[in-house]
C-alpha cells in the first residue's frame, strides 16, 4: 500500500488505496499558528508596558526580552510544525467500492467511514494561500442531523478534489442502481410467493433499462460502464441555467447593507450635535486667546471631516469585502443538482441535491426595500464536521445563497431556471393579509412595549438631574442631556410606529395545494416558500391575551439547518390559523383543490 | 375550528411533574438562599454597628426570598402541574397525531405520520415508580413527547404508530 503513488488513475478515476492529505497543509498550518503566536507575545509585551515605561529599560532588559520572545516562537513553532506533521502523517482518505474512509490520530486513532449512498454533496473552499498553492479544503456533506457528521479533507490538490468527487458520485449511482437491483429481485421473490394474486403490482413495477440492469459487481462497472454514467450524471450533466453577478450589482450590493444606513444615521447625528459639544468641552470663554478662537473654528470642521472619513472607509470596506466574496459569483442548475461558486480571493464552491433544499427565501433588507433588490437564498438541511462542531455553530452558514442581489422582477425567472420545482408557489394576488386586530397588537407590544420603559427611564433622569446642585458652568450641558433624553424618546415613537404600520402592511400569508408563503417583516421582508410536503410538523400558538381578540400564531417547521428551522407568522384570524392546522393534515390540501374548483 | 383531541395522560403524571418541580424549586433556592444566610449567620458574632446593620439586611433578603420560595412551591408544585394536566389532550389519528398543551401559549400540534421517523418509548425511575412510561415521537425536525401514558399503553401506542408510519402515504 503505497501512500504516495497517484491519486488519479490514468484512465480518469482515483487509484485505490490511502491517499496523504497535500504536504502544503504542513506549512499552512504552521503558519496560522504562528501568526497566533505572534498575537499573543505583542500582547504580553504590550501588558508590560506600563511596567517598562514606569522603570526604564536597562541593556539586560532588552536581551532578556528578546531571548524570551525568540524562545517562545521557536518553541511554539517548533511544537506546531510536529504536531502538523503528524496529523499530516497519520491523515489518509481512501475510496473502497463502498465507502470513503478517513483514518486520522496519533494517540486515539479514528476511523471515519461515509457509505457513498450517504453522500449528499462534496464542497471545495480555498483561501487565498491556498490557491496560490493550487489545493482545497474539501468537504464531505452527509445526510445531515447532529448524528451524521460531515467529514473533511483539509488540503488536497484541486484536481484530485474533482476527481475525487467525480468519482464518489459516479459510485453513488451504480451503488443505488445494485440497491434498485436487489430489490427489483427481492420483489419479484415476494411476489413469486405470493403467486397469482398480484398480477397487478406486477405491471405496475416499471422493468430498469436493459443499459442499467447489468451490475454484477461494483469494481467491473466503473470499469465497464464509466462511459454510461458519465454521460448523465453529475460533473456531466449539462447545464440547464445559470447567472452570475454583474460588477453593479456587486457594488451595490455593499452599499445597501442595512448597517450603512445606521452609521450614517449615527454619523449625521453626531455631526449636528458637534458645534454644541464643542461648546461644552469647556472651550466657550475660557481661554481667552487667539490660539483659542483658532482651535474653535478648526475643531468643527475637523471632526466633521473625520465623521465623513469614517463613513467613506465603512463603505469602501463593504464594497470591499462584498466584492471578494461574491467575486466571480455563478450560480448554475445541473440535473437534480444546484451549484454556487464564489470569491474572489478565497473561492467556495458548493453544491446541493434538490431534494434537500427545505424552502426559498426572498429576503430584502430596508434599504434593498426601497430600491427594489432582494437576496435569494436556498435553505437546505445541513451537516456538521467534527471540525465545526467543535468551532461551534455560530460559523455555520446556513442556506445557499442563489443570488446576492437581485431585481425583484427578475426573481421569478432566476427562481424558475435555478429550481423549477417552486413554480407553483402562490402569486401576489393570492396573499391573504392580516385582521386589523394584529394591527393594535403590533403597535402595542413593538411601539409601546418599548416607549413606556424608556419614558419612565427618562422622567426618572430628568428629575434626578433637575433636582442635583449642578455648578453653573455645566448647567448648559445638563439641560442639552435631558433635551436628548426627551429626543430620544420621540425618536423612539415615530421610527417603531412606522416599523408596527410596516409589519402590519408586510404580514401575509397564502397557501395552496403544494406551497406555503409567508411574508413578514419589520423595516425589510423576509419572503419564505415552504414546499407542503417539507413541513415536519406544524402547530398554532395562542396566549390568553391573542383569545380575547380572537387570534393565533401559526408556525411551519422545516429540516432545514442542523436540528431544523421554525418559520411563524403572528396574530391571524383564529379560524384561519384553524384553517392552516387542518391544510397541514394528510390530504389536507385536497380540500383547498376542490372547493376551488367548485368555486369556477 | 376543529374540537380538541381526546385522549388524556394518566392522572398519575401529575405526581411525577410535582415531584421534578419541588426538587427543582428546592435547589434553586437553595442555591440562592444559602450563600446568604450562611454569611448572615456568620457574621452574627460580630458585635459592632456596621456589622449588625449588615446582618440584618441580610436577614430581610432571606426572609424574602423564602417568601418567594413557599409562593414558588405552590405555584410549581400544586397548581401548574394541575392546570397542566388539563391542557393536554392528544390523539392519533391513521395519518397523524395531534396534540393539544401548554399552560400560557396554548399550542395544537399536528405531526403527520409520513413525516415519523422513528418513534420509542422511555421510562425514568420516578416515571417507573408510578408505573408510567412517554412515548416519542421523532421527524427530521426534531421530537414530540407525549408523556405519563401507563406502560402498556405507551408500548401498544409505539408499535400503532409505528406501524401506522410505514403504511401512510399521501398522494400529492
Amino acid at each position: 500500500m503505497s501512500k504516495e503513488n497517484n491519486v488519479i488513475a490514468p484512465g480518469g478515476g482515483i487509484t485505490p488505496g490511502p491517499h496523504r492529505i497535500h504536504p502544503a497543509y504542513v506549512v499552512m498550518a504552521a503558519l496560522q499558528a504562528l501568526v497566533g503566536i505572534i498575537i499573543a507575545i505583542a500582547a504580553g509585551l504590550l501588558g508590560s508596558l506600563g511596567e517598562i515605561m514606569n522603570q526604564g529599560l536597562g541593556g539586560t532588559d532588552i536581551v532578556v526580552i528578546v531571548a524570551i520572545t525568540g524562545a517562545v516562537l521557536v518553541l511554539g513553532l517548533a511544537i506546531t510544525l510536529t504536531a502538523a506533521y503528524i496529523y499530516y502523517k497519520r491523515f489518509t482518505w481512501e475510496i473502497t467500492e463502498s465507502d470513503i474512509i478517513i483514518r486520522s490520530g496519533l494517540f486515539f486513532k479514528k476511523q471515519v467511514h461515509v457509505p457513498f449512498q450517504r453522500v449528499q454533496s462534496i464542497d471545495f473552499s480555498a483561501s487565498i494561500i491556498q490557491r496560490i498553492i493550487g489545493i482545497v479544503k474539501l468537504k464531505i456533506d452527509t445526510a445531515g442531523g447532529s448524528t451524521n457528521r460531515g467529514v473533511l479533507i483539509p488540503g488536497i490538490k484541486l484536481a484530485e478534489a474533482e476527481a475525487l468527487r467525480a468519482e464518489v458520485f459516479r459510485r453513488k449511482k451504480i451503488s443505488e442502481i445494485t440497491q434498485d437491483e436487489a430489490m427489483q429481485q427481492k420483489m419479484q421473490e415476494a411476489r413469486a410467493q405470493m403467486g397469482e394474486g398480484t398480477a397487478i403490482a406486477t405491471s405496475a413495477a416499471v422493468p430498469l433499462n436493459a443499459a442499467d440492469k447489468l451490475v454484477d459487481d461494483v469494481g467491473s462497472e466503473i470499469g465497464g460502464l464509466r462511459g454510461v454514467f458519465a454521460d448523465n450524471y453529475y460533473e456531466e450533466a449539462p447545464v440547464e441555467y445559470e447567472h452570475g453577478l454583474k460588477a453593479k450589482e456587486l457594488v451595490l450590493s455593499a452599499l445597501s447593507g442595512d448597517h450603512n444606513l445606521v452609521i450614517f444615521a449615527a454619523l449625521v447625528g453626531l455631526a449636528t450635535q458637534v458645534p454644541q459639544l464643542a461648546g461644552f468641552l469647556g472651550l466657550d470663554g475660557m481661554l481667552e486667546t487667539a490660539v483659542e478662537s483658532v482651535l474653535r473654528s478648526s475643531v468643527v470642521p475637523l471632526i466633521i471631516g473625520i465623521i465623513v472619513f469614517v463613513f467613506l472607509i465603512t463603505l469602501v470596506l463593504g464594497i470591499l469585502n462584498s466584492a471578494l466574496s461574491y467575486g466571480g459569483f455563478k450560480a448554475r442548475r445541473r440535473g437534480g443538482r444546484i451549484e454556487v461558486e464564489r470569491g474572489l480571493l478565497s473561492r467556495q464552491s458548493r453544491g446541493v441535491a434538490i431534494p434537500r433544499v427545505q424552502s426559498v427565501q426572498i429576503s430584502q433588507g430596508f434599504i434593498r426595500r426601497i430600491m427594489g433588490y432582494a437576496e435569494l437564498k436556498l435553505l437546505t438541511i445541513d451537516s456538521m464536521t467534527a471540525e465545526e462542531s467543535q468551532q461551534g455553530t455560530q460559523q455555520l452558514q446556513s442556506g445557499l445563497v442563489i443570488h446576492p442581489f437581485v431585481k425583484l422582477d427578475r426573481v421569478d425567472s432566476i427562481l424558475a431556471g435555478i429550481i423549477p420545482e417552486f413554480d407553483q408557489r402562490p402569486q401576489p394576488a393570492e396573499y391573504k393579509t392580516l385582521p386589523k386586530v394584529a394591527f393594535r397588537r403590533v403597535v402595542n407590544r413593538h411601539t409601546i412595549l418599548t416607549a413606556l420603559p424608556y419614558a419612565a427611564f427618562a422622567l426618572i433622569a430628568t428629575l434626578l438631574l433637575s433636582n442635583l446642585p449642578i455648578p453653573a458652568q455645566i448647567e448648559d450641558f445638563i439641560v442639552w442631556i435631558i433635551g436628548a433624553l426627551w429626543g430620544i424618546l420621540v425618536l423612539i415613537i415615530i421610527g417603531r410606529t412606522i416599523g408596527s404600520i410596516l409589519w402590519y402592511k408586510n404580514a401575509a400569508y397564502s397557501y395552496n395545494k403544494t406551497m406555503l408563503l409567508i411574508r413578514q417583516g419589520f423595516y425589510g421582508r423576509i419572503t419564505t416558500i415552504i414546499p407542503r410536503n417539507k413541513i415536519q410538523w406544524a402547530q398554532t400558538k395562542q396566549n390568553p391575551i391573542q383569545k380575547m381578540s380572537n387570534v393565533a400564531n401559526i408556525v411551519a417547521v422545516t429540516a432545514a439547518g442542523v436540528s431544523g428551522t421554525k418559520t411563524s407568522l403572528r396574530d391571524l384570524d383564529a379560524e384561519e390559523a384553524s384553517a392552516y392546522l387542518d391544510w397541514i393534515r394528510p390530504h389536507g390540501n385536497r380540500v383547498i383543490r376542490e372547493t376551488k374548483e367548485e368555486g369556477i | 375550528m376543529r374540537a380538541l383531541p381526546n385522549r388524556k395522560l394518566d392522572k398519575r403524571i401529575t405526581r411525577v411533574w410535582r415531584l421534578s418541580a419541588l426538587i427543582n424549586v428546592i435547589v434553586w433556592s437553595a442555591i440562592a438562599i444559602l450563600p446568604i444566610a450562611i454569611t448572615s449567620f456568620a457574621l452574627k458574632p460580630d458585635r459592632s454597628a456596621g456589622v449588625q446593620d449588615a446582618v440584618v439586611v441580610l436577614d430581610i433578603i432571606t426572609i424574602a426570598l423564602l417568601i418567594v420560595m413557599a409562593v414558588l412551591l405552590v405555584l410549581c408544585v400544586v397548581i401548574l402541574p394541575k392546570i397542566r394536566w388539563i391542557q393536554w389532550s392528544f390523539e392519533v389519528h391513521e395519518e397523524e397525531i395531534d396534540i393539544h398543551k401548554g399552560i400560557f401559549w396554548k399550542k395544537r400540534i399536528i405531526i403527520p405520520l409520513i413525516r415519523v421517523q422513528n418513534v420509542d418509548t422511555k421510562q425514568g425511575p420516578v416515571m417507573r415508580a408510578n408505573g408510567l412510561a412517554s412515548f416519542t415521537v421523532a421527524t427530521a425536525a426534531g421530537e414530540h413527547e407525549i408523556p405519563g401514558l401507563e406502560v402498556e399503553e405507551a408500548d401498544k401506542l409505539r408499535d400503532q404508530v409505528a406501524v401506522l408510519a410505514r403504511i401512510a402515504q399521501e398522494d400529492v
